[in-house]
């Protein structure tokens, strides 16, 4: 089974999407901000991370920049989550490593779909 | 209801805290860009988490406040207290409809178009809302001591998302859940980063109870009439500081105290209308006291969370592969008792997969599965929470573990030769014991097994070690639920009173000299025989040192039949007065040598009493037990000075407790009916070919009624003979000190033996009646020196016979010359030897009695009297021997008619009347 690290400060987002990867086929760890979730890759590299950019602490584009600086932190793959939708904004997400970028809320289907886009499905 | 929404709801209600208390603080500090980013997030995440759910109102009222943010943040709004005023009704709008949510499960209907437009406004640059602004500054409530709320609230944030991890688990359980947060919220909210690992994979629906129980004082001030209805989708979990569950607890303690106090009163004043009122007093105490307890339980996976990560670095750096289940995490334990357990286990754990695992290569040789397999479960079994770490790994090496006792002078050699498997392993809780080679970066940390063991113990559990060699190591913790509070015994000893915790009481028994169960002394321990177990018992009095009536030890009362470790044993006690709840107070430190005291406690009549403490006895049992095997040991070792003597007590004739020494008996035969044969005037028993006399205790030999009854077997001076009784009572290991002579003759003297007297029976007064009789049959003819000595030879193949037979013909004044075979007679009479009087065996080999006699009859030797001695005895054996010419032919264990044919034949005064 694939793994999947879904990073979001709200325990009902995490509850939600944790729900929707595993309908996936994803066994899904947690993380609530992006140190956490770096710690979290330092043990082991989920394949896919689902990354809120909106957090405490940490926010995902700090932690996307640290992951990508790891050794082997380029492989996961990330797919930014996101309710802002500017076109700037996912030209940064991309520039620090994204490889996707979704619109929050998402459902299954979206996230399928952007996962056939990335090769991970 | 969905427990998504119930998560969301919660969530969101620690978000408008939040934001309320933010809010307020950004008034106060306008340029404060940490807080204004803090609070778009807040409201950015209720808005993303709306919009999961599809919750459109909530997601356009937050997407208007935050665009509103966004602008300060972005620096093209300037903070006012007009804009905070607005965010606060935005605030109160998310209330609201966060209320209908929670009341009917959907947003209530309702058009926020004229707050939205009022926020869209703002953010324009409109300066539509300034008044609208103005005005509502003085609703603004005053915020003195207020920053102090907030700074503790940002303070917490690590913490409390770090804690909210794991809510997915919370799920509906809100009341549950509302316990567990209890403590949680108590870890303070300083140190954040202890906080977010104790709270790791903690069901917590409010993630920032923290923030919220530090500043309840800053909180109150702020929501408005509205901060009671806003409270109530979570209205069933409350997060409460462990200070004041603390507080709340040492309230209930006295209250338990004051109760059992109060029970005693109303028992000794016998009233009734107060004995119902104490009584409903009983049942509110009792209730108040469990939930108190139960909001101080914590999910003692609270206490593993970490041991997954542990494992998989531990195995990876050892290359081992390691699979770890883990079940039973649900099991709820005091969050004081969980504290001391959390090293413990992480140290087993750590053990298991550094010693007990062996590398995948090591476990394909030895026909295992390549990932070994470690089980942590944790369960409720009683009153005490059951912890176990097991692997099936290659399992503990005893010998290399004895080997290092000894080399570290854990134990001797000798001891260590009288262990059992299971006691060797157990040494490795002994202080400074490791059995790695070299101190791996993984397990040698200078903690300890022998650190878990205290540990452990501390909080009043235990922690036992099952091994079996190639098969794995199970490690199991027992946990009391609780320590503050125990049901307890109180009992009495040497006038004292004493509480032990029921927990480890496995029953009572009533013992005494006229019960069933009595104590005896073996090996110079009380030992009480129960049903078929011998359980070593102490003496509680010894224990305190108050056992007034020295050595007679008084051995009635009732033992208190207790498990600690793997064996139960018994304490003695003088009486059990009551049942009590106790509350265990922390021993004074001048008393904190004394181990068998667990603390002290203050008991109904408001006396103090110590309560005893299980380990601390089973530990006063062990060094008894080591004690003795050293004592034994030297007196072994010593030889010449055996101070004590085991005896054999028994009854046989009446009820006489009669004894003697174990080690004169060859063996004990039970005589079955018939067996017992009466011939020659003598009772006697068909024993491996041989016919063994019976005697009784009254040293009669004839007419014994056998049947049925036990033989104690003795062998004597090679001679075999039994002596019937009716019952052995026990064997008891004592110093012979005789107290009184005198009495029948078998009996040696009477002893005190346990408190009772015994009779010391005389084993050489016994072998006079029974061989005595036989050869002091003619002794009175014996010994008359002026009669010429008669010449006797003695034929006998068996050794035993001719050493019988000799001193018995020499006391009868003959001169006895024995050979084992008649060839060896014969040689005699070809070298010109003569004899008075042949006594013979019959059945020999090579050449048997018959033979001999048809020799004699034709040789020098033709009229020497031959006596055949034989257990051939029918008439037509009698009629045969007679004919071949022996002149007489008697039963071999017949003296009498020995001793009346040796004087027929060769008498004195047969030979002086012919003289």
């Amino acid at each position: 089974m694939k793994s999947c690290l879904v990073v979001d400060d709200s325990p009902t987002v995490r509850k939600i999407m944790r729900r929707i990867m595993q309908t996936i086929g994803f066994e899904v760890s947690e993380a609530g901000d992006g140190r956490e979730a770096l710690a979290f890759c330092e043990r082991q590299k989920p394949e896919l991370i689902m990354l809120d950019w909106n957090m405490p602490v940490m926010d995902g584009l700090t932690f996307l920049r640290a992951l990508r600086q790891m050794p082997g932190g380029d492989e996961p793959v990330v797919i930014l989550c996101s309710t802002v939708s500017e076109l700037s904004n996912i030209e940064i997400a991309l520039e620090a490593g994204a490889s996707e970028y979704i619109m929050k809320p998402f459902d299954a289907d979206l996230v399928r779909l952007k996962l056939e886009q990335t090769g991970l499905l | 209801m969905d427990d998504i929404l119930v998560e969301f709801l919660a969530e969101c209600e620690e978000g408008v805290t939040r934001l309320d208390q933010e809010l307020v603080a950004l008034e106060q500090d306008p340029g404060n860009l940490e807080r204004v980013a803090e609070i778009f997030r807040v409201m950015h995440t209720i808005k993303g988490t709306s919009g999961f759910l599809g919750l459109a109102r909530l997601e356009r009222i937050t997407h208007a406040a935050e665009t509103v943010m966004g602008a300060v943040r972005d620096g093209s709004l300037q903070v006012t207290p007009e804009i905070v005023t607005l965010l606060f009704k935005a605030l109160d709008r998310t209330k609201l409809v966060l209320e209908g949510l929670a009341a009917d499960q959907r947003e209530p209907e309702g058009d926020d178009g004229d707050l939205i437009e009022e926020l869209e406004r703002v953010v324009r640059g409109d300066g539509g809302a300034a008044s609208a602004g103005a005005e509502a500054k003085a609703e603004t409530p005053p915020a003195d001591g207020e920053e102090a709320a907030a700074e503790a609230g940002a303070g917490d944030e690590a913490g409390a998302t770090a804690e909210a991890d794991a809510g997915d688990e919370a799920g509906a359980a809100a009341g549950e859940a509302g316990e567990e947060t209890g403590a949680a919220a108590g870890e303070d909210p300083g140190p954040a980063e202890k906080a977010a690992a104790d709270a790791d994979g903690k069901p917590v629906p409010n993630p920032e109870g923290a923030a919220a129980a530090s500043s309840a004082g800053g909180k109150k001030g702020t929501p408005p009439a509205k901060a009671g209805s806003a409270a109530k989708p979570t209205a069933s979990t409350l997060r409460v500081s462990v200070a004041l569950l603390e507080s709340l607890m040492s309230c209930v303690s006295e209250l338990v105290l004051t109760r059992n106090q109060l029970v005693r009163l109303a028992r000794e004043i016998g009233k009734v209308e107060l004995d119902s009122a104490v009584q409903r007093l009983d049942n509110i105490t009792t209730a108040l006291r469990e939930g108190v307890m139960k909001a101080r339980m914590q999910p003692i996976s609270n206490a593993w969370s970490g041991l997954p990560r542990l494992v998989r670095e531990l195995s990876a750096a050892l290359g081992k592969q390691v699979e770890l289940q883990m079940e039973g995490g649900s099991t709820e334990l005091d969050r004081q008792l969980l504290e001391y357990v959390r090293d413990p286990l992480t140290h087993m754990v750590r053990n298991a997969v550094d010693h007990g695992i062996e590398t995948p290569a090591e476990r394909v040789a030895a026909g295992k599965p390549e990932r070994a397999l470690l089980r942590l479960s944790a369960g409720q079994e009683g009153g005490t929470v059951v912890i176990r770490i097991s692997d099936d790994g290659r399992g503990l090496n005893i010998e290399k573990i004895g080997r290092k006792a000894v080399a570290l002078g854990l134990c001797t050699p000798e001891e260590l030769a009288a262990m059992s498997p299971q006691q060797i392993a157990g040494l490795i809780f002994a202080p400074g014991f490791s059995t790695a080679d070299q101190v791996t970066n993984v397990s040698g940390r200078g903690v300890g097994m022998d650190v878990v063991r205290s540990n452990v113990e501390q909080i009043g559990g235990s922690v036992k070690v099952d091994t079996k060699a190639g098969q794995g190591t199970t490690f199991t913790v027992s946990i009391p639920l609780t320590l503050a509070i125990v049901p307890a015994l109180i009992v009495t000893a040497a006038g004292h009173r004493l509480a032990l915790p029921q927990l480890g009481i496995l029953e009572i028994v009533r013992c005494g000299d006229r019960d069933e169960r009595k104590i005896t002394t073996v090996d110079g321990c009380p030992i009480l025989r129960l049903r078929d177990q011998f359980l070593p018992v102490l003496s509680m009095r010894e224990i305190l040192g108050l056992d007034r009536n020295g050595e007679g030890e008084d051995h009635t009362g009732y033992v208190l039949v207790l498990e600690a470790g793997d064996q139960p044993y018994g304490v003695l006690v003088d009486g059990v007065l009551d049942s009590e709840e106790i509350v265990v107070e922390p021993i004074a430190s001048v008393l904190k040598d004394l181990t068998v005291f667990a603390g002290a406690t203050i008991l109904g009549d408001g006396q103090v009493a110590m309560v005893l403490d299980l380990k601390g006895l089973d530990r006063r049992l062990e060094a008894r037990n080591s004690k003795q095997t050293a004592t034994r040991a030297s007196e072994e070792q010593a030889g010449d000075e055996p101070a004590k003597t085991s005896l054999l007590r028994f009854q046989a004739g009446n009820e006489t407790l009669r004894a003697v020494p174990l080690a004169l008996i060859s063996r004990i035969e039970c005589i079955e009916p018939g067996r017992a044969e009466h011939c020659s005037g003598r009772t006697v028993i068909r024993f491996d070919e041989e016919l063994v006399p019976l005697v009784d205790i009254d040293g009669n030999t004839f007419g014994l009624e056998a049947d049925g009854r036990l033989a104690l077997i003795f062998a004597d001076a090679g001679r075999r003979f039994g002596l019937l009784i009716d019952k052995i009572i026990d064997v008891v290991e004592t110093e012979i000190r005789i107290s009184l002579r005198g009495g029948p003759e078998t009996v040696l003297g009477a002893a005190v033996i346990g408190e009772r007297s015994t009779e010391l029976i005389d084993i050489g007064c016994l072998v006079e009646s029974v061989f005595g009789g036989w050869f002091g049959a003619g002794s009175d003819a014996a010994g008359d020196a002026s009669a010429p000595p008669r010449r006797v030879l003695l034929i006998d193949d068996s050794s035993f016979f001719r050493a019988l037979l000799i001193p018995l013909l020499e006391n009868q004044g003959c001169i006895v010359r024995a050979v084992d075979s008649p060839k060896q007679a014969i040689a005699l009479c070809e070298e010109g030897k003569n004899f008075d009087l042949i006594v013979s065996d019959i059945e020999m080999p090579e050449m048997d009695g018959y033979a001999f006699i048809a020799w004699c009859r034709q040789s020098r030797w033709r009229d020497t009297p031959v006596i055949a001695l034989t257990s051939r005895t029918s008439p037509a054996d009698i009629r045969k021997g007679e004919e071949l010419g022996f002149d007489r032919y008697l039963p071999k264990l017949d003296q009498g008619a020995l001793f009346r044919a040796v004087e027929e034949l060769v008498g004195r005064s047969e030979t002086r009347s012919l003289s």
